[in-house]
């Protein structure tokens, strides 16, 4: 192969360029419309691609009263708290399930993946979450999805593919089993525990059904479900409300996007971090599932 | 791959539509039909209550009273209720409010109420799943309120809710007059079985409402009152400029050609879509007026005057081409009136109407499909303990005090200094109080609604207008009070189906004639079902 024509090489850009414009482009939709006026709103009707007027009132009129900004420590807390739980319980109990003659192996194995094609519904779950004294409590939001089977199976994968010789010389060497795990088939494994932790930190962050369901008091609310309060009713006139508190607000198209920016924001930011890792960690849940 | 799987859990709310079957089960039977030996419920007696003079009064029947400021001075109109703390759970369209600890409005009206008032919400989107799992926890709050009806709704209520009609039956009402404030046809949808299960929310009887910019409607010279559906289509014609991005119609006005076509119904959805005529239901559906009603809207579709986006925009989106100018009209319910002004503040000249649907030919009588009488109604948890029940319902009977008393003033705005300040006598809300007046206690019980728009005269004048010229014409539903099972159990899907068609047809992509074989696969499927449930309740 030789060097690429100009030509080539300029086709190939803008095909990039028109690849990339049509992922940032509504980012910056969403980011503009943000911060635009009401004035520049209603005479776009709708979306703002330039603002000449920026103003920070939606996000002003989001984050006031302080139940936002609650919201997001809540928010952190279970996402990082859950996160760190939801790794140790699947490292384990995959790391158990991807050595050959653990106790039990093959009952728990398909426990495993019952769940993945089996799940309780709402109102079952309900019920344990109660029972176990867990209403208005926030491990009600992670006990329940601590393990989840796809990561399970995803993780083990990646530990079958480790050489046995490499785990049996350590074994000759002394090492036991949490030796082996924590010394040798963690360090070795940093891209999937990387793409794993990213996968529990999203669902972490982005749920609002369990929180709605089983958490009484609003003040526990996490930002999720506290910002669906302000989104979800999509409605305001068609449907039967009657406030009129909010009529001073900024438009609620620009109170909707600078909540779509505070939601996704934190999970942006970690992002770049992680992506190194992760083109590799899902090849591995791609070719052996 | 997220731990929640939202796919499986959206198929499990359909179990939990399925929890009444399992509750009903558990109780004694409970069928829809008649305990026979009771007879018809006696509804509670309907003795208006008002803390101050309307400017505008409530005449005819069903009309709003009109206040173009609000009363200098307030009066309380309930006593205050002693005794432990209620519970209560609750749905909202609004973002939530600060918590009791930082939420001095929610402070003062525990005070003034006397009891503490302990207040769950969630959205309203997630209301009927947040209901269902926690009447099968089985640990519900003293007060619930229901949204909608569902499956075995009757038995449902029996097993989980207190039946309240020795309390509220006939003048019992009266021991809480402020709950005898609220509208009899309110208090026909809390009945079932012939007992009373709890106390309506009621909303204004004028229902869907075609909102006009009375403004661009004057500046095009067109009257703002049709008199024949061709002087509709001219004035549709007139406001409509495809070259400059105008239109009419923000959506297509169907019901409104219902209306001038003499039938009810408001569609999708079919609600309001019986009538009936000597103890015989027929199904709007399924008359000559309706086909009829389909070739106008094929015809005035065709025509371009409504926005080429307006299929599958949602109703922000078509507020907003409204307020923006960019359509003359938009529909929706009457309780959102009041919201479009504080959105239309940077608006030059904006003026909102509402426009009656004329008779086809210009002649005989004009007909109105009428709103529901209710948002929700609040239920009462089961309990044998008289006391408690007479508790709960006087901390009802105050959240019912009407406009102008010194309790509405708490309940709306506040402590004054603090969340609101008087504007002449006009309260406005404070930032602070804005927020924490959005405690939903307004879902749970309400007094009847008034018109009243702060510091803008003519806006009442003109809600206070369309209600009584709407409000006469409006053709009573003749299935209120009436439970159908097939109505809350099978009807939904088979809907469904209907709307698909219909809308298919408004959108030329099938013809006229694809109505009939759609609306007899309906009534062969449920509709006749449901005709004979009706007819025997009505019956009797």
């Amino acid at each position: 192969m030789g060097e690429p024509s100009r030509l080539a090489i300029g086709a190939r850009g803008l095909v990039l360029g028109l690849g990339c414009l049509a992922v940032v482009v509504p980012f910056w939709a969403v980011l503009t419309t943000s911060i635009a006026s009401p004035e520049e709103i209603s005479r776009a009707g709708g979306f703002v691609l330039w603002t000449r007027e920026p103003t920070l009132d939606a996000y002003r009129a989001v984050l006031s009263g302080g139940i936002v900004t609650r919201a997001l420590m809540v928010s952190a807390g279970i996402t990082v708290v859950g996160t760190a739980l939801s790794l140790v319980a699947t490292i384990t109990l995959a790391y158990a399930l991807s050595r050959p003659g653990s106790l039990l192996h093959k009952p728990i194995l398909l426990m495993t993946v019952f769940t993945l094609l089996f799940n309780p519904g709402i109102i079952p779950m309900y019920l344990t979450v109660k029972q176990l004294g867990l209403l208005d409590n926030y491990l009600a939001l992670i006990l329940p999805v601590l393990v989840n089977a796809f990561n399970v199976i995803v993780m083990r994968a990646f530990f079958l593919e480790i050489p046995g010789e490499l785990l049996e010389s350590a074994f000759m060497d002394g090492a036991g089993e949490v030796r082996i795990l924590l010394r040798i088939v963690l360090p070795l494994s940093k891209a999937v525990v990387a793409v794993i932790g990213l996968f529990y930190a999203v669902a972490y962050w982005n749920a609002f059904f369990s929180a709605m369901l089983y958490l009484q008091s609003p003040e526990k609310w996490p930002l999720q479900l506290v910002l669906r309060t302000y989104v979800v009713n999509d409605t305001p006139i068609g449907s039967d409300q009657l406030s009129s508190n909010l009529e001073n607000l900024p438009p609620q198209i620009s109170v909707q996007m600078a909540i779509l920016v505070i939601s996704i924001l934190p999970i942006l930011l970690i992002y770049p971090f992680i992506q190194k890792h992760f083109a590799k960690g899902l090849m591995v849940g791609a070719v052996k599932g | 791959m997220a731990p929640t799987l939202s796919r499986r859990r959206v198929l499990a709310l359909g179990a939990a539509a399925g929890l009444g079957p399992l509750l009903g089960a558990c109780g004694d039977g409970g069928s829809s039909s008649s305990n026979g030996s009771t007879g018809p419920v006696k509804l509670p007696t309907y003795k208006p209550v008002t803390a101050a003079t309307p400017d505008l009064a409530a005449e005819p029947a069903g009309v709003s009273p009109g206040y173009f400021t609000y009363p200098t001075a307030s009066s309380a109109a309930s006593q205050p209720v002693q005794g432990e703390a209620v519970t209560a759970l609750t749905y909202t369209y609004d973002p939530i409010a600060p918590a009791l600890g930082s939420n001095p409005y929610w402070q003062n009206l525990n005070d003034k109420l006397g009891t503490e008032l302990k207040i769950t919400y969630v959205a309203s989107a997630d209301y009927k799943s947040r209901v269902a799992t926690t009447i099968a926890g089985g640990d519900l709050p003293d007060m619930v309120a229901i949204q909608g009806v569902v499956q075995q709704m009757p038995a449902m209520l029996k097993t989980t809710f207190t039946d309240l009609t020795e309390y509220l039956s006939g003048d019992a009402v009266l021991a809480y007059p402020n709950l005898a404030g609220l509208p009899t046809d309110a208090w026909r949808s809390v009945v079932y079985d012939q007992r009373i299960w709890g106390i309506p929310v009621p909303r204004a009887r004028i229902g869907t409402v075609l909102y006009t910019r009375a403004d661009l409607l004057a500046k095009a010279g067109l009257s703002l009152q049709p008199t024949s559906w061709d002087e509709f289509k001219q004035m549709a014609a007139a406001l409509t400029d495809e070259r400059a991005g105008r239109w009419a119609f923000g959506q297509i006005p169907f019901n409104t050609i219902l209306e001038m076509n003499g039938i009810t119904g408001n569609w999708p959805g079919g609600a309001g879509a019986w009538q009936a005529k000597d103890g015989v239901f027929t199904h709007t559906g399924t008359t000559p007026q309706f086909t009829q009603a389909l070739q106008d809207t094929v015809e005035l579709v065709k025509s371009g005057v409504i926005h080429p986006d307006q299929a599958g925009a949602p109703n922000t989106k078509r507020n907003q081409w409204m307020l923006a100018g960019t359509t003359s009209f938009t529909i929706g319910l009457y309780a959102g009136w009041g919201k479009f002004y504080g959105q239309a503040k940077d608006v030059p000249g904006f003026r909102l109407t509402g426009m009656l649907s004329p008779t086809r030919d210009g002649t005989g009588t004009r007909v109105r499909t009428p709103g529901p009488t209710l948002s929700s109604f609040t239920a009462i948890a089961k309990t044998d303990d008289a006391n408690r029940i007479k508790q709960i319902l006087q901390v009802l009977n105050w959240l019912c005090s009407p406009f102008g008393s010194s309790e509405y003033l708490a309940l709306r705005y506040g402590v004054e200094g603090q969340t609101f300040n008087r504007n002449g006598s006009d309260p406005t809300l404070t930032e602070g109080g804005r927020s924490q007046t959005l405690l939903p206690v307004r879902y749970l019980a309400e007094a009847s609604p008034v018109i009243y728009e702060p510091g803008n005269r003519q806006a009442v004048q003109d809600q206070y207008d369309h209600q009584v010229a709407g409000v006469p014409l409006a053709v009573p539903d003749p299935t209120l009070g009436l439970y159908s099972e097939t109505v809350a159990s099978k009807a939904a899907s088979e809907q469904q189906e209907l709307d698909s068609v219909l809308l298919e047809i408004q959108l030329g992509n099938k013809p006229v004639s694809a109505w009939q074989p759609a609306i007899k696969q309906f009534m062969d499927r449920v509709g006749n079902k449901i005709k004979a449930e009706y007819e025997e309740q009505a019956g009797r």
